[in-house]
């Protein structure tokens, strides 16, 4: 069998906050998290605001260590890299954000911002030739034709068409796994589809691996529907598998009040569906995360073992899900 | 039946609008160019009703907003049309009425509102502080009518009232937010974007609330949102805008289930689901106009599979048929296509 691309194994991190003099309770963003990324895969991760996802997304990056637990780059874990290795580690896994203006240069052209790691790299050599590569990244990513676009500036472009030219940039390294948060989020609704359909053509061709991050259970859908769903609570991973399967019968009580929630199009369903009662609607304070399953004070179905033990992620059937008591949680479908 | 439940669901021919907006235009100036956001946009928003505007960001619909209310942000300037609030016109409103009209009569949410708070002030004191700018009514009736509201959006007032923002989450801080802009009893709410920020769970939770205000205080609402899901849980009529106008209005029913602009057509297909096949998915061609330089025609139709020569030469206009309205000159050709469907 071969390697996982990433490994997560048991990660968890702390964030400090207050002085050294006076420390105030830390946040744990991520709580635990067991996960396996392998080559080729189309994972979506998907949480509420504050659950911890963007964490859970930097530590895969290497732009985040794990206070416990250990990340592994095809078996090897990252704080045992000497710098060469990190170095080809952080080259094989690039970060996609949000805000693609932000992520660009205003003051440089297109061609400048992806050419500029070619040239570092050593990947291209000459002006031309650098130009030819970049007409080509640009011309994979739906810039077409390249021409159009290889001496504007960011501020030219429209947000779909930014983003775009982030990920053709990280294409310049050649990477093996994009983690890609809320990439759309900021992407009028006319486009967000077509950014999702380059991401799904870009895993299935080049067989790069995705970690798609978002709050946006209807894009997870579109994007990682032959793929795998995680869903995120509060800094733990509370269900994980095969994504149709997963949304069809969802199990985790957190999951089925939130699929519960997501507004459909189509007024009719919309109207007569029913939003799942939480037994509190309001988020707990993340700095004192409940004892016990983290969604216990909000869970309709909690018992007293879910105040005591945390519950970890555990195999059932086709999936993961950490609760206590999966086995009896009334089934629920999305209609 | 209780009358205001008849009231609200009035048959369509004997409501009047309590707002109507004709012909907007609504201008930019900026160094080099002039961007029209809203270009002769027209909607009229019946009294009981809960309408919403969909559209993608840049379209126009903040800007509309913000017209309704007169406070379009500098530099922008409404050039051209009316805006008639129960037959009164609200551009030819002097400083001291224009001072009433906020808020007494239309009262707006904007996007992202909870930042809007002051971070400083006690909920209690900023809810005063709110009405003492309209009119003198003491501070104890004040907080009566402010306790009464908090209950409504489900707030604990003696809770409530003493906090701070910070001591607030984001979608407490929203429904704190609704509160005081219902302080004046306005009869007409705009809601700009009002769930953007929010997660799921708490954007549902606010979306019934406000259905349930509607409902108790009879008021009419005017959501603006990209969110077609959205539109589709809570409005009664829909308008569809597209780089600065209107382009089709009518009932939820018939913009979702019977669509005839090609634009609400493809942002129909284009909205991810959680439910319905994927492969109907289909994102739309193209990409939004530069608002500094328009498409000529219909401003659609570089993106339009239907578009032909007449499209790009010869702009459409707002026609009205059967209760609805549709700006596209082939609108016939789509209906029979959808209805085939």
């Amino acid at each position: 069998m071969t390697e996982p691309l990433i490994e997560l194994q048991n990660v968890s991190i702390t964030f400090k906050s207050g002085s050294a003099l006076r420390r105030r309770p830390g946040v744990q963003a991520v709580a635990h998290v067991s996960m396996e990324l392998n080559e080729g895969n189309l994972v979506a991760l998907v949480g509420e605001s504050g659950c911890g996802k963007t964490t859970l997304g930097r530590l895969v990056a290497g732009l985040l260590r794990p206070t416990e637990g250990a990340v592994l780059y095809r078996g090897q874990n990252l704080s045992t890299l000497n710098r060469e290795q990190f170095r080809e580690y952080r080259r094989s896994v690039q970060m996609v954000h949000q805000d693609s203006f932000a992520a660009l240069n205003p003051m440089r052209t297109i061609f400048q911002t992806i050419s500029a790691p070619l040239q570092r790299h050593g990947l291209a050599r000459g002006r031309r030739e650098a130009r030819r590569q970049v007409a080509e990244l640009l011309e994979q990513m739906g810039l077409t034709p390249p021409d159009q676009f290889l001496d504007k500036y960011p501020h030219q472009l429209s947000g779909g068409q930014r983003q775009r030219v982030v990920l053709a940039r990280a294409m310049t390294v050649q990477p093996r796994l994009i983690v890609a948060d809320e990439p759309v989020s900021m992407v009028d609704v006319s486009l967000r589809l077509s950014l999702l359909d380059l991401m799904a053509q870009m895993n299935r061709q080049m067989r790069i691996t995705f970690l798609y991050i978002t709050h946006d259970l209807s894009t997870a859908r579109y994007l990682a529907h032959a793929g795998r769903l995680a869903v995120m609570y509060l800094g733990s991973l509370v269900e994980y598998g095969p994504l149709g399967k997963v949304l069809e019968h969802p199990r985790h009580p957190y999951l089925q009040v939130l699929l519960s929630a997501v507004p459909v199009p189509d007024p009719k369903l919309a109207r007569s569906r029913k939003p799942l009662p939480l037994r509190s609607p309001e988020m707990p304070d993340p700095t004192k995360p409940p004892s016990g399953c983290r969604f216990h004070p909000r869970c309709p179905y909690a018992e007293e073992i879910c105040s005591q033990e945390v519950p970890h992620l555990r195999s059932m059937d086709d999936r993961f899900i950490a609760c206590h008591l999966a086995e009896r949680i009334p089934e629920w479908h999305l209609l | 039946m209780k009358p205001e439940s008849v009231w609200i669901f009035d048959t369509e021919r004997d409501k009047r609008p309590l707002l109507s907006v004709q012909d907007l235009v609504v201008e930019y100036a900026a160094r080099q160019d002039t961007v029209r956001a809203v270009d002769r946009a027209s909607l009229d928003v019946y009294a009981g009703d809960w309408m919403a505007v969909v559209g993608e960001s840049g379209c126009g619909k903040s800007t509309l907003a913000y017209a309704i209310i007169r406070q379009v942000p500098h530099p922008g300037e409404i050039k051209e049309g009316t805006i008639l609030f129960d037959g009164q016109n609200v551009l030819e409103l002097d400083r001291r009425a224009l001072r009433e009209f906020r808020w007494k009569e239309i009262a707006i949410v904007f996007q992202a509102a909870q930042n809007a708070l002051n971070p400083v002030m006690r909920i209690a004191d900023q809810m005063i502080e709110t009405v003492v700018d309209h009119e003198s009514r003491p501070r104890k009736e004040i907080l009566v009518h402010a306790s009464e509201l908090l209950r409504l959006v489900r707030l604990e007032p003696a809770r409530v009232l003493r906090a701070y923002p910070h001591e607030l989450s984001g979608g407490m801080k929203q429904r704190v937010i609704i509160a005081m802009s219902l302080l004046l009893n306005p009869r007409l709410l705009i809601l700009d974007e009002p769930t953007t920020a929010l997660d799921v769970v708490t954007q549902n939770y606010i979306l019934d609330i406000l259905a349930d205000i509607r409902k108790k205080l009879r008021l009419t609402m005017l959501l603006l949102t990209h969110d077609m899901s959205i539109v589709a849980k809570v409005s009664d009529r829909v308008g569809v805008m597209y780089a600065g106008q209107i382009v089709e209005t009518g009932r939820a029913e018939e913009i979702f289930y019977h669509p005839w602009h090609p634009y609400t057509r493809g942002l129909l297909k284009a909205a991810p689901s959680l439910i319905g096949e994927l492969g109907e998915k289909r994102p739309i061609p193209g990409f939004p106009p530069d608002m500094r330089n328009p498409p000529p025609g219909c401003r659609f139709h570089p993106r339009c599979s239907y578009a032909d020569d007449r499209c790009s030469l010869e702009e459409p206009s707002l026609e009205k048929v059967d209760g609805r309205q549709v700006a596209c000159h082939y609108w016939q050709r789509i209906r029979a296509e959808v209805d085939h469907d």
